[in-house]
């Protein structure tokens, strides 16, 4: 609770200081108020109310979703003369945190809104047309899912049992499973490099968590979700193998290390603690990924124009390699144990064809990032 | 203690050899592996020693032993005989750290991340000092083997939830039905059969070792291929007993096959490289055939045949063609008959007590494997004349490596008088 206080006046903050031109202290102010933010949500302070509930789950997911901001926030240097993306990027992380904390559908939507529209600016903020696209495919297609929410909490409020499949359809939209993944890639594609690292990082695990939180009220669609996360692993694997695009390849891993997770919500709270350690491991790979692609001076998209990196670039590339190599879950990096859990925790469910397809679509997803590795050792 | 300070020593090195960028920071961490493994064997006390600061899930077994051993050897001979760039040695030392985990876990998992470990380098060995279409063949290695991986990784997942413990003693207490020991007999067979590799699953082997510099092959076919050796007989045949045994017929015919197709293949292969590899996976074949015989004899003698393989395998690269002058001739001759199982050379000793184990249980495969022997032994000495009528080569051996070539070939016949050491 104090948390988000904290973070929507940071928000205001920022957007008053870039009204009166106060541009070089927006960094610090946005910056110091991202850590404060963390430290809220170790204050016990609550207001009632029975729209958002602040148990431990939610602390959690939010201390990881605001550490994730702040690190991402760190890492990026290019922000300088745009600084009203700061207060709007604070506003979609509100957004995000108050996804992992509704107690009434309704929360469900204003967070869902709050996240999306911010971002619909933000992914239309590049310099191209490229950008210009995404953004609007981005709103059309969010404005599509937000419809089908919306008519599936109507229904649900109607006493239609239908109504809870709409509402999680409408968050596998946000999650990006396959088959409502269409949007990723190209949105991924267009949108500045570091709203692309906060839509697959942040926005993603905001969805996963607000979707089992969801689950959490007993709507059991076990098989349906089990179904989308095995096509989701396979299919985000598959196409990964020969994009040629780093945001678009980013994108396809995302899509199937949503559907690892998307295994572990369809499990039940049983399995909580696996999917907040799966959510962290993949959080904290895409980080290194992102953060250091993105830290390079003048970021490419094109895979290829990483070629010998590794003779140029050493250090760098030893960072990357270990984030991706944890993405790819080589063990003892931590994407190894999260893949692993899911693995054993399906299977001690008896779900065997789930492990199996699970194994073949790891198994292809490492040979994509190794695949990636390898340009980085290619001497031009 | 002792054995905390064995697996860091090669990581010591390779951190040393990254921030120093001297070839003998790992010519002295290799050194000190060497000592550090036989002291370790002559006094096996010493790994009680300090038992407070102890590694709960590491041990050493007598066959982790002789691979500690081995490894440490063959890792000093290669670093002793190569010219390259500290940052290939680090990779080398990085394999050996990982290849010393492997034969020291005594935990499944433990052993799994170890095993996965010594993909990562091997694959960024054939990245980064490769030669010919590197790309490919790295993808194509790496392909296989995480293939590989992922069976070995099931089969552990599968004892985990049944065992509920990644333990390799509660692993072989638990009593596995027949139906599920096949099941865990295939995964394993795939998993170690893509390492060693065994015929069905060797298409990454050959033109690995050909792209490879020649340190680079020394250790993959030296060390790397015996995982899969080491794996069947550490984990195969204690957990899977029952199957084996009825399926014996099958996985032997399978094996034995794998040998007689490779010896065949390496008469018809051309160029250095490629025909010791080839024979390499006859040879490497023939292990797992005495092993998946089930007799002591046959076991003994892929124990003995694994020391042998190494030595002279490492020897082969390392006679690759040169300026032809008398020394190198003779000293490849001399490898060649180890190669061949010539008496007097510890490949003789694992040869005959594989084919005598195997004739214990069919005499038809002990035919098809002494038939695939004699193949071999043409390749081989094929290629001898080959090298000996060629004028390949461009520079001729240096004094370390003079020194290399001469060690081991010393260690190949006087294992061959004296084979008692290796017979555990």
């Amino acid at each position: 609770m104090t948390a988000i206080l904290v973070l929507s006046g940071v928000g205001i903050l920022s957007m008053i200081a870039d009204a009166l031109q106060l541009g070089r202290w927006m960094r610090w102010i946005t910056g110091i108020g991202l850590v404060a933010a963390f430290a809220a949500t170790f204050c016990p302070f609550v207001i009632p109310t029975t729209m958002l509930v602040f148990d431990e789950t939610s602390l959690t997911w939010t201390r990881m979703l605001i550490g994730f901001t702040a690190v991402l926030y760190s890492l990026d240097r290019h922000s300088d003369g745009h600084h009203h993306h700061d207060a709007l990027l604070i506003f979609s992380l509100i957004g995000a945190v108050l996804m992992t904390a509704f107690s009434h559908i309704l929360m469900l939507f204003l967070a869902i809104e709050i996240l999306s529209i911010p971002l619909y600016v933000l992914a239309g903020s590049g310099d191209s047309h490229h950008s210009l696209e995404a953004s609007m495919k981005y709103f059309i297609l969010g404005s599509f899912a937000t419809a089908i929410l919306l008519f599936g909490i109507a229904l649900g409020y109607a006493g239609v049992p239908a109504g809870a499949l709409l509402v999680v359809i409408g968050l596998c939209f946000k999650v990006g499973a396959v088959p409502f993944h269409l949007w990723v890639p190209d949105v991924y594609e267009g949108s500045p490099v570091r709203f692309t690292a906060f839509m697959s990082i942040v926005v993603k695990i905001a969805a996963i968590a607000g979707l089992a939180r969801f689950l959490s009220w007993g709507f059991g669609y076990r098989p349906l979700l089990i179904g989308l996360a095995v096509i989701s692993m396979i299919i985000g694997a598959l196409l990964a193998l020969h994009q040629t695009s780093i945001k678009r390849w980013m994108a396809y891993s995302g899509i199937s290390h949503a559907g690892f997770m998307l295994v572990l919500v369809a499990l039940g709270e049983v399995v909580f603690p696996s999917l907040l350690f799966y959510a962290l491991a993949y959080g904290m790979g895409s980080l290194v990924v992102f953060g250091l692609l993105g830290a390079q001076d003048q970021f490419d998209d094109r895979i290829d124009s990483l070629t010998g990196l590794f003779f140029r670039h050493p250090a760098l590339s030893v960072g990357l390699i270990l984030g991706l190599l944890s993405l790819a879950g080589i063990p003892p990096l931590p994407g190894f144990f999260a893949k692993f859990l899911v693995l054993a925790h399906t299977w001690h469910l008896g779900l065997g064809g789930v492990v199996g397809v699970a194994l073949l679509a790891s198994l292809v997803s490492t040979f994509v990032y190794l695949k990636f590795v390898s340009v980085l050792f290619i001497r031009k | 203690m002792a054995l905390l300070a064995l697996l860091a020593l090669p990581l010591i090195g390779v951190f040393g050899l990254l921030i120093f960028k001297s070839r003998w920071i790992a010519v002295a961490v290799s050194a000190l592996t060497v000592v550090m493994t036989v002291i370790i064997g002559r006094y096996p006390e010493l790994l009680s020693f300090f038992t407070s600061i102890s590694l709960p899930s590491f041990a050493v077994t007598p066959l982790g032993l002789l691979m500690l051993i081995l490894t440490s050897v063959i890792v000093l001979a290669i670093v002793l005989a190569s010219d390259d760039s500290p940052g290939f040695l680090a990779i080398i030392l990085g394999i050996q750290a990982a290849l010393f985990g492997v034969f020291c876990a005594q935990n499944g998992l433990l052993f799994y991340m170890f095993w996965e470990l010594t993909l990562i380098p091997a694959f960024f060995m054939i990245l980064g000092w490769g030669t010919g279409d590197k790309v490919r063949i790295a993808i194509r290695f790496l392909l296989y083997n995480l293939v590989g991986s992922f069976a070995l990784l099931t089969v552990i997942l599968y004892l985990f939830l049944q065992t509920h413990s990644f333990a390799f003693t509660d692993w072989m207490a638990a009593p596995l039905p027949l139906a599920s020991q096949v099941w865990v007999l295939i995964g394993l067979f795939v998993a170690f059969g893509i390492k060693l590799p065994l015929v069905p699953f060797h298409r990454w082997q050959p033109e690995t070792y050909e792209c490879l510099p020649r340190s680079g092959s020394m250790l993959f076919s030296g060390l790397l291929s015996k995982l899969g050796v080491y794996g069947m007989l550490m984990l195969m045949v204690p957990l899977v007993p029952h199957a084996l045994l009825v399926y014996r017929p099958i996985v032997l015919g399978i094996v034995v096959m794998s040998v007689l197709y490779a010896s065949l293949v390496a008469l018809a292969e051309t160029g250095f490289k490629r025909i010791v590899a080839t024979v390499s996976i006859a040879h490497g074949s023939l292990l797992a055939a005495g092993i998946f015989a089930l007799t002591p004899m046959g076991i003994q003698g892929s124990i003995a045949q694994i020391v042998a393989h190494s030595l002279v395998v490492a020897a082969l690269f390392l006679c690759e063609p040169r300026i032809r002058s008398h020394f190198y001739l003779g000293a490849l001759f001399l490898v060649v008959l180890g190669s061949i199982g010539l008496p007097l050379t510890i490949g003789f000793i694992g040869e005959f007590l594989i084919l005598l184990g195997i004739s214990q249980f069919s005499l038809v495969y002990a035919g098809l494997a002494g038939i695939s022997v004699i193949l071999g032994a043409w390749a081989m000495l094929t290629l001898y004349q080959s090298v000996q009528s060629s004028t390949e080569g461009t520079y001729e051996f240096s004094f370390s490596e003079d020194i290399v070539v001469i060690t081991l070939i010393a260690a190949i016949y006087i294992l061959g008088i004296f084979p008692s050491v290796v017979l555990i």
